[in-house]
């Protein structure tokens, strides 16, 4: 059973108030999450890593949450109803996720990264005289406005959709959404973004 | 965009599902716009995911083992002593600085009064009460043989600190002897008539200093 959020609070304020023993329950009761979010994280991001990464991600990560007197701890309030699980599992992966932008990818996420041959003459702009490549940017300018004047909702369903490629299935998931609903907000963003590029173009 | 990047625990109310109104609506604002938080989302909503059908990979024992270890070591750092250390560290800065500044300041500056009192006991023992700043203390001047005193020094009931004061016998420069005043009297024990000063210290910070002179009154007694 999972613990309550009243045990969770009492463990909480234990450890920050120095109790070892409470230290080392919470260690234990989330040493597997911390670490298991650890390596998701590591294999969504493509990166190649060791046991010896994990073991380091993991103690850094429970070194941040008890340093300069508990300092992250404290930040834990469950005011919505958020367990400690569900806070420390977002920790775990903002820690991860900065010492992968820290460090710099490695090999293996490079070549993720590639450029397709196809798309390098689009990159290099080799098959586009100079006020194509014009237009395209004042494209792009235009679409990156059109998409800061939609709602909060479309504009991250655009991000999600176009950007991410997500498929809309997922995104209606990730968005706790109905897919119906996110097919709606689709045709409505894709409709004003439409109305929005062709006003600024004339 | 939303510049201040929301806290772990909205990112975790957003991703299962507790925010509405304001707090929904500001947090997919800010997703929408800040790559960093948006890529935290979504692999925090992908491992929320994984997590439904799959067992977590336990953590194995001596990692977990090491966690335990460095978070304790990390408590120990963070007790109250070293909290402590800090603020006597601070003090002690305060304390130089003041007497870095003291020349300058010399100008205006004049000797605190120190109030107290003198009661002649019996012949060769007096009792001296003595404040200054936060400090009150109680003394005791006792004859031994010819030419030699004892000297009792403690803390009085009514003094803001009731223990962990330092007192230090002084000789011109030269410290005699120095002890930490501990709720009993600390004695120093056969100290020749002459002039003397008592250093009153908490935390290594100097609270004040007492000039006197042991000597032999007319009447004999001190």
């Amino acid at each position: 059973m999972n613990p309550s959020l009243e045990e969770d609070r009492r463990l909480l304020s234990k450890c920050i108030t120095g109790d070892r023993n409470a230290s080392e329950i919470l260690v234990r009761r989330f040493s597997n999450l911390v670490y298991h979010s650890v390596q998701h994280t590591l294999v969504e991001k493509n990166i190649s890593f060791t046991p010896q990464d994990l073991e380091d991600l993991h103690n850094t990560i429970f070194l941040q949450l008890f340093e300069h007197g508990c300092r992250k701890l404290k930040q834990y309030r469950g005011k919505n109803g958020c367990s400690l699980a569900s806070w420390i599992r977002v920790v775990a992966v903002r820690v991860v996720l900065n010492h992968i932008r820290k460090k710099g990818m490695d090999a293996i996420a490079w070549q993720m990264k590639r450029t397709p041959l196809e798309d390098l003459s689009k990159l290099i702009g080799e098959e586009m005289d100079p006020l194509t490549l014009m237009q395209n940017e004042e494209q792009d300018r235009l679409v990156e406005n059109g998409i800061q004047s939609l709602p909060p909702r479309d504009r991250l369903f655009i991000r999600l959709y176009f950007d991410q490629g997500t498929p809309i299935e997922d995104v209606a998931e990730t968005m706790q959404i109905s897919v119906p609903n996110a097919y709606t907000i689709k045709h409505r963003a894709v409709r004003k973004l439409k109305s929005y590029v062709s006003s600024m173009s004339k | 965009m939303t510049k201040i990047c929301p806290s772990e625990e909205m990112i975790a109310d957003y991703v299962e599902g507790r925010l509405s109104g304001s707090d929904r609506s500001e947090t997919e604002a800010h997703l929408s716009d800040c790559e960093t938080c948006l890529e935290g989302f979504l692999v925090v909503k992908s491992l929320l995911r994984d997590s439904d059908g799959v067992q977590l990979n336990p953590a194995p024992n001596h990692v977990t083992q090491a966690a335990v270890r460095l978070v304790q070591s990390q408590i120990s750092l963070s007790n109250r002593p070293s909290v402590e250390r800090l603020r006597v560290s601070i003090r002690r800065l305060y304390a130089r600085v003041l007497d870095l500044l003291r020349p300058l300041l010399w100008g205006r500056m004049a000797f605190a009064p120190i109030r107290g009192s003198k009661i002649v006991v019996s012949n060769g023992l007096v009792h001296l009460r003595k404040i200054f700043r936060e400090i009150e203390t109680e003394i005791e001047v006792e004859k031994t043989t010819k030419g030699k005193a004892h000297i009792r020094v403690r803390l009085s009931e009514a003094s803001k600190y009731k223990k962990g004061v330092r007192v230090s016998l002084k000789k011109g420069e030269r410290v005699i002897s120095s002890y930490l005043i501990d709720r009993e009297y600390v004695l120093f024990e056969d100290i020749p008539f002459e002039h003397y000063a008592f250093d009153f210290s908490k935390d290594g910070v100097k609270l004040g200093t007492y000039f006197f002179e042991i000597k032999e009154s007319h009447h004999g007694r001190k």
